[in-house]
């Protein structure tokens, strides 16, 4: 059996104009100049998958990752530029709330206008009619106007309606975070209900723990790239580490994706001192980001080596009592005076293991400071260096510099 | 919510076969919609309809039967037919012309064939303009003019002007999608055709140099048509072929330009 979404190859380009409301002046105007000023931006690059019969398939990704997109293609709202889309079966949007309501009608007046909107037959409408009303909870009130109603009872009607019919594929953008919980949980049964009846359900949301619940496989995008395309359970708590520190390139957090076997050492920028902390271990990221307003992250700098291994030295992490900063030291020589001192230096943590000395391909690492203040400022590269000693010139180079592989 | 199938009784398909014939249902609710909207918390409610174009000629008459009473006979129904046709034009052409970017939230969301939007509000127009025929033909009565059979052709430039606006409408929708800027000019662009057409002046005030201008007023030839159906006068078949080739030539250019630019729209909204 042929599945029910195939998407080959398939890719969106935008070419929106630079500013987001067209002027026609500024239109006519850059026709004449010859340069009608767009912007290209893909919106989805490369993307294939198949999706059988009764998947229920979560789409996860950063916002501008290429989610809503993918949706509105399936839906067959938006045209591929690229490749191409196979929908075999009839797709049925969950409007998020009010979309398809109109204040001015009543409940009853809004089942048939949306019902029409959503493409249900009228005489099946009346029929299902007396379902909905029950389903929505909405009792006498049905017969109000709809700008009489709360948001709640606004979306139980939605719900109702859209789910008054078991689609063929269902599609779910960000739509069980509102109303009150014994709703939701109402609307989570119908929803399993619906996907026990055969259903594909495409679920986009930010809260993980719905898509791990309601879907068996989900799909990461990023970029418009799709990251990895596989079981829920293995996708969906490797995206939760990588939103926690979305800095990080993704590879860092796909477990076949780090094949060289390094970490990457991720530096941050103290605002207040402007001193340099680098680490390797997440679980600290995770505790810095939390704190963001005192640490900016500058990204992964380098890579280095996990264990210890011929020509390497581990780089060593210390933390001043008295002052609170940090200091660096490559290998047990430049360790010794920190450690000689256990009232005033605090060992921490060893960074990763890096080059000693110079090799083809790798580049210095130089620590600077300014003498007689502890912590210091770390420079990847010449150039760094020089920035930083081109603006203040009291940054003298403290110990050696290591190598490393970026 | 379990289907549960009545015995012998016919088996109702949930979703509708994609096709015109099933998109009325569609259309019918939007019109619907657009009517119950429109009068929302308002007391006269779709009265309205009627009051609304009475109002407008009550106002026109006072002040234009100063100037052009005496030279045109029946006035009140030279200046009703004209204001009637005028507002649908107007109506029509503004109202299709907004109809995707106040649906915005819509076409985003769910796949729904978006002529249907234009389409929704052009049937809204023409309800309102066969409300506003009530007053005109109040006028009729009143002023004694006797009932024709060449009335009946007022169909036929009902028509004409409904698909002669629709096609501007589904223009100009495409249009202001791209560029705000039309939605601005179209209204200067409506002033300028109440101007450029005689709907409160006397035809013949145009036979100066310029008389040859007005044959290329698509407006001119539905409001003349009209008023010569009023009448009882059976316009020439030169006048026909204007009216008609006026309509097939905007709806046609209407329908290209739209199914050339509708794949934007979701992208652009």
């Amino acid at each position: 059996m042929d599945a029910i979404i195939e998407a080959k190859n398939l890719g969106l380009r935008f070419s929106a104009p630079t500013d987001k409301k067209g002027s026609l002046k500024k239109w006519v105007l850059d026709a004449v100049r010859g340069r009608v000023r767009n912007r290209h931006f893909l919106a989805l690059d490369d993307v294939s998958f198949r999706i059988e019969r009764g998947e229920s398939v979560g789409l996860v990704g950063r916002n501008g990752a290429g989610k809503s997109t993918l949706l509105k293609l399936v839906t067959g709202i938006v045209k591929p530029t690229a490749g191409s889309i196979a929908v075999r079966g009839q797709v049925a949007p969950l409007l998020a709330l009010g979309n398809g309501l109109d204040p001015a009608l009543t409940g009853r007046e809004n089942i048939y206008l949306n019902g029409a909107i959503l493409g249900y037959e009228k005489a099946w409408l009346r029929t299902k009619e007396a379902d909905i009303v029950e389903f929505s909870e909405l009792g006498g009130f049905i017969d109000a106007p709809v700008r009489t109603y709360s948001s709640g009872m606004t979306l139980r009607l939605a719900f109702s309606i859209a789910t008054a019919a078991s689609p063929e594929i269902l599609i779910l953008d960000e739509v069980l975070a509102v109303g009150d919980a014994a709703f939701q949980a109402k609307c989570r049964a119908r929803i399993e209900e619906i996907v026990a009846d055969g259903a594909t359900v495409f679920f986009v949301s930010h809260n993980l723990s719905d898509i791990e619940k309601l879907c068996t496989r989900a799909i990461w995008l990023d970029k418009g790239h799709v990251i990895w395309d596989g079981p829920v359970a293995d996708v969906c708590p490797v995206f939760g580490q990588f939103a926690a520190l979305p800095f990080l390139p993704i590879a860092e957090f796909l477990p076949d994706g780090v094949s060289d076997g390094t970490v990457p050492v991720v530096r941050f920028r103290n605002r207040r001192d402007g001193r340099h902390l680098l680490t390797s271990a997440r679980e600290e990221m995770k505790n810095i980001v939390l704190k963001l307003s005192d640490w900016a992250c500058e990204g992964t700098v380098f890579r280095a080596f996990p264990d210890a291994r011929p020509g390497t030295e581990p780089l060593m992490r210390f933390l001043s009592f008295a002052a609170g900063v940090h200091a660096f030291a490559a290998g047990e020589a430049e360790a010794a005076p920190f450690r000689n001192r256990p009232g005033v230096w605090k060992f921490e943590k060893t960074v990763g293991h890096v080059f000693a000395s110079p090799e083809p391909g790798l580049i210095p690492v130089h620590r600077l400071a300014v003498p007689g203040v502890p912590g210091f400022r770390i420079a990847v590269g010449d150039a760094e260096r020089d920035a930083i000693q081109a603006a203040d010139p009291s940054f003298v180079p403290a110990g050696e510099p290591f190598y490393v592989q970026t | 919510m379990q289907d549960t199938p009545v015995p012998n009784a016919p088996r109702l398909r949930p979703y509708r076969k994609p096709g015109f014939a099933h998109d009325g249902f569609l259309v019918a609710e939007l019109v619907k919609r657009d009517f119950k909207a429109r009068y929302d918390r308002s007391v006269l409610g779709m009265f309205w309809c009627v009051l609304q174009p009475t109002l407008t000629m009550g106002l026109l008459y006072a002040v234009f039967s100063l100037f052009f009473k005496s030279a045109i006979p029946n006035f009140p129904l030279y200046l009703i037919s004209g204001i009637v046709f005028y507002q649908f034009f107007v109506e029509t052409t503004t109202t299709a012309m907004r109809s995707i970017q106040e649906n915005a939230a819509l076409i985003t969301k769910v796949k729904v064939p978006l002529w249907t939007y234009p389409v929704t509000r052009a049937v809204s127009s023409l309800v309102n303009f066969l409300f506003a025929l009530i007053p005109l033909f109040c006028v009729v009565l009143l002023t004694r003019v006797p009932l024709r059979p060449t009335m009946l052709l007022l169909f036929f430039s009902t028509a004409c002007m409904l698909f002669f606006a629709l096609g501007i409408g589904l223009v100009l929708a495409a249009l202001a999608v791209f560029f705000s800027d039309v939605k601005f000019l179209w209204g200067f662009a409506c002033m300028l055709c109440m101007y450029a057409t005689p709907i409160f002046y006397p035809e013949r005030a145009l036979t100066g140099g310029h008389h040859w201008m007005v044959y290329f007023n698509p407006l001119y030839h539905v409001i003349h048509f009209s008023r010569a159906a009023l009448n009882g006068v059976v316009p020439p078949a030169l006048e026909f072929a204007a009216c008609a080739l006026f309509a097939a030539v905007s709806f046609g250019l209407g329908i290209v330009l739209f199914r050339a630019l509708k794949n934007k729209f979701a992208l652009q909204l």
